[in-house]
């Protein structure tokens, strides 16, 4: 079930998660013995159905969450939880939770005035992120006004400027008008980060994403070439997902043409 | 948070009132509670608010486990008391002086937050809180005030959830919230901002909400629709609380009086 | 600054609910004067319930670590609205945490909410007669915070200290209430701080939140 995927260029171990569990409360097991491992550079999907466990896997990589049992080990060094790493950025599904100050300026700086860096550095570090997300001129508009995909690439502008070299997307679509929706699948093409990326936009998926794992149900039911996996309709259907419509062989032509 | 609602779907014979009669009947005994003072009365007091948790079947350890927290509030305050009253001293700990007056006033302290708080617990939680809000309404409290519960109630859930995800994702952004030793004006300016942030989202939010209700037809307060008629059971209740409560008031007066 | 269930004679709790009472009727008569009050239901009860949450916020004040009350906030925010919804508040936190009491509902509602409505008034009384420059934003909302914590400090502490122990010497009465008013100073200084906080930051980012500075 597990095709393990060939780095190629023989990328170091970036990520190594080993038999991972997390439970919310005695009875709630929400992850149950999650493995795998991400190269530096590599950018790996993350699809499933609601409720799969994908925001706990997360949550668990960031070290928010304690696992109950399993390994996680970032550049060979073992998350410890509770623990604030620079390291990892995890953009949350809802950009409201992330973005809080009077301007977007200030909220992409917030991240390095915590590192305490000098006020140079934070400068750079702030436009280095507002070009990246390509939202510079929004530098000094209030964020809970800005539109979704505004506030989208800003609330990236906020976790990039602490330069981590792993970042998480957790839903980084969802509700992203078609436009906004194109700069985000540019900006992940773009970025040298090795990137984890949930979502049910499986297009976006397909576009940015080589590596795809599927989980269900706290565990991962299938790891390999997103579009080995996504063509693979039964596997896809037994998970709650459904087969890209780019990946639906058009021989025989089956859009309805009104004349 | 909802843990209150925990207990309302159970059948027993609180449950199955009449939610106005309900309403009435304890909040006479509570009522009647607040006005009992004299240390004989302490018992029946005790003995009602007992039987109150029996008749409602809820498991005692969430009674005692929801009261342990004011109890202590009070033994604190108790403790002020019992060194600090004057009057006659009962026994001497070094400096400190044990007056009779203050233990007995503690006593009598303790008992009624313990019944009250009991009896409260019953009437609360053995009906989901919009029910009871629409018996406080078709009891005379106003239908601006029971929209604010209403809708507070619904609200908070969810602010909660915005507050922690707030904490938690600024948290991945290096504020160090544990840190006793330095930092407190800046997590204070932190809180400010975010409070202030879930002020514009949730007003936002708030009025998506209303406009979507206004096209659902809501113009004002939800109509009430008929209510369910008093049965003889539920008009004992009510008869008897309030025979019993006015007793209570009554047996202090005379006791009050008489001493 | 919660009474409990209790501790108050019967008498001062339905005086409580009296006061409150008079408070509620007052609000309801301004509030509902407005274009249309269902409107602002929304408004307040989300509000009502932001303040809700906030108040759970720990503030490290030696030697102990307190909750902010925000009712300086609230009044600022929400002007007429902040008695109604610091009534609604107090009903959670009683029903829902068994925090502060149900008979002393009344009470508490009057110690915490007219300050707030003081508060309020003074502060669109303020947005009218003064410039909104940052600096009177974030004075009057210094002064709101602090001072709706002072009167309700004050508040708490006279009816404290006259209906609790009855025994006490009423020579120390007074002693008492300046003791435990001051004992809320550091309190009122971090409800004023971030009260100015708030206010600077509403000013910056949606000023028609603040009561009175809606164009």
């Amino acid at each position: 079930m597990t095709h393990a995927t060939d780095s190629g260029s023989g990328a170091r171990t970036h990520l190594e998660v080993r038999d991972l569990e997390v439970s919310y409360s005695e009875r709630v097991q929400v992850l149950r013995g999650v493995s795998f491992d991400v190269a530096e550079g590599e950018r790996v999907g993350v699809v499933g159905p609601n409720g799969a466990g994908k925001t706990t896997l997360f949550l668990a990589l960031s070290g928010v969450v304690t696992p109950a049992a399993g390994t996680i080990r970032i550049d060979g060094e073992a998350v410890r939880p509770g623990r604030f790493r620079q390291d990892v950025g995890l953009v949350f599904q809802n950009p409201d939770h992330q973005l809080f100050c009077p301007t977007v300026e200030e909220d992409v700086a917030f991240g390095p005035r915590n590192l305490s860096l000098a006020p140079d550095m934070v400068s750079a570090r702030v436009a280095a992120a507002l070009a990246e997300t390509g939202v510079t001129e929004l530098s000094d508009r209030a964020p809970h006004h800005l539109s979704g995909g505004e506030k989208r690439m800003c609330s990236i502008a906020t976790v990039l400027a602490l330069e981590p070299r792993l970042m998480i997307y957790d839903e980084p679509s969802a509700s992203l008008d078609i436009r906004s929706r194109r700069r985000l699948i540019q900006f992940l093409l773009a970025s040298p980060a090795t990137a984890l990326v949930a979502s049910h936009d499986l297009e976006l998926v397909l576009e940015v994403c080589p590596r795809t794992i599927v989980v269900d149900d706290g565990r991962i039911v299938a790891d390999g070439p997103s579009r080995e996996i996504m063509d693979d309709v039964a596997l896809m259907e037994r998970h709650g997902l459904e087969r890209p419509h780019s990946l639906v062989p058009h021989v025989v032509p089956h859009h309805h043409h009104h004349h | 948070m909802i843990d209150l609602d925990r207990h309302s779907g159970l059948d027993s014979p609180v449950h199955r009132l009449e939610p106005r009669s309900r309403l009435l009947g304890f909040a006479a005994l509570i009522a009647s509670f607040a006005v009992v003072r004299n240390p004989v009365l302490l018992a029946p007091m005790l003995g009602l608010a007992a039987a109150a948790v029996v008749a409602s079947r809820l498991p005692w350890e969430f009674v005692a486990r929801r009261l342990r927290a004011p109890m202590v509030l009070v033994l604190v305050l108790g403790v002020v008391l019992v060194l600090a009253s004057g009057g006659e001293v009962l026994a001497r700990l070094g400096p400190l002086a044990i007056h009779a007056d203050g233990l007995a006033q503690v006593g009598v302290i303790a008992a009624k937050l313990a019944a009250i708080g009991a009896v409260a617990l019953v009437l609360f939680g053995t009906a989901p809180l919009p029910t009871t809000v629409v018996a406080m309404r078709r009891l005379g409290l106003p239908s601006l005030i029971a929209d604010m519960i209403v809708f507070s109630f619904r609200a908070f859930h969810q602010i909660g959830v915005d507050l922690k995800t707030m904490r938690t994702a600024a948290g991945m952004r290096g504020v160090r919230w544990q840190h006793r030793r330095s930092g407190a004006p800046s997590r204070l300016g932190t809180l400010a901002r975010m409070v202030g942030s879930l002020f514009v989202i949730s007003h936002a939010r708030a009025e998506q909400a209303h406009r979507a209700m206004l096209l659902r037809g809501y113009s004002g307060s939800a109509p009430l629709g008929p209510a369910r008629p008093v049965d003889p059971a539920s008009a004992a209740f009510v008869v008897l609380s309030v025979a019993i409560a006015v007793g209570l008031v009554v047996a202090e007066w005379q006791l009050g009086v008489a001493g | 600054m919660h009474i409990p269930d209790g501790i108050l004679p019967g008498g001062v709790c339905a005086a409580g609910y009296l006061a409150a009472g008079a408070a509620t009727a007052l609000s309801l008569a301004v509030v509902r004067r407005q274009a249309d009050p269902h409107q602002v239901v929304p408004k307040a009860s989300t509000l009502t319930a932001v303040f809700f949450v906030a108040s759970w916020i720990h503030v490290p004040i030696p030697p102990a670590s307190v909750h902010l009350v925000l009712n300086g906030l609230l009044g600022v925010v929400l002007g007429p609205f902040a008695f109604l919804a610091i009534l609604v508040g107090l009903f959670f936190q009683a029903v829902l945490f068994q925090h502060g009491g149900l008979t002393t509902l009344g009470v508490n509602a009057t110690i915490m909410g007219v300050p707030a409505l003081v508060v309020g008034a003074l502060f669109g009384l303020g947005a009218r007669l003064w410039v909104r420059s940052s600096r009177w934003a974030a004075v009057f909302g210094f002064v709101g915070g602090s001072l709706a914590t002072v009167l309700s400090a004050l508040g708490f502490a006279v009816v404290l200290v006259t209906t609790v122990p009855a025994a006490l010497d009423p020579s120390l009465r007074s002693t008492g209430v300046t003791a435990l008013t001051i004992a809320h100073l550091p309190l009122a200084a971090v409800e004023g701080v971030f009260t100015a906080m708030v206010v600077l930051f509403l000013r910056k980012v949606q000023p028609d939140l603040l009561h009175g500075w809606r164009r």
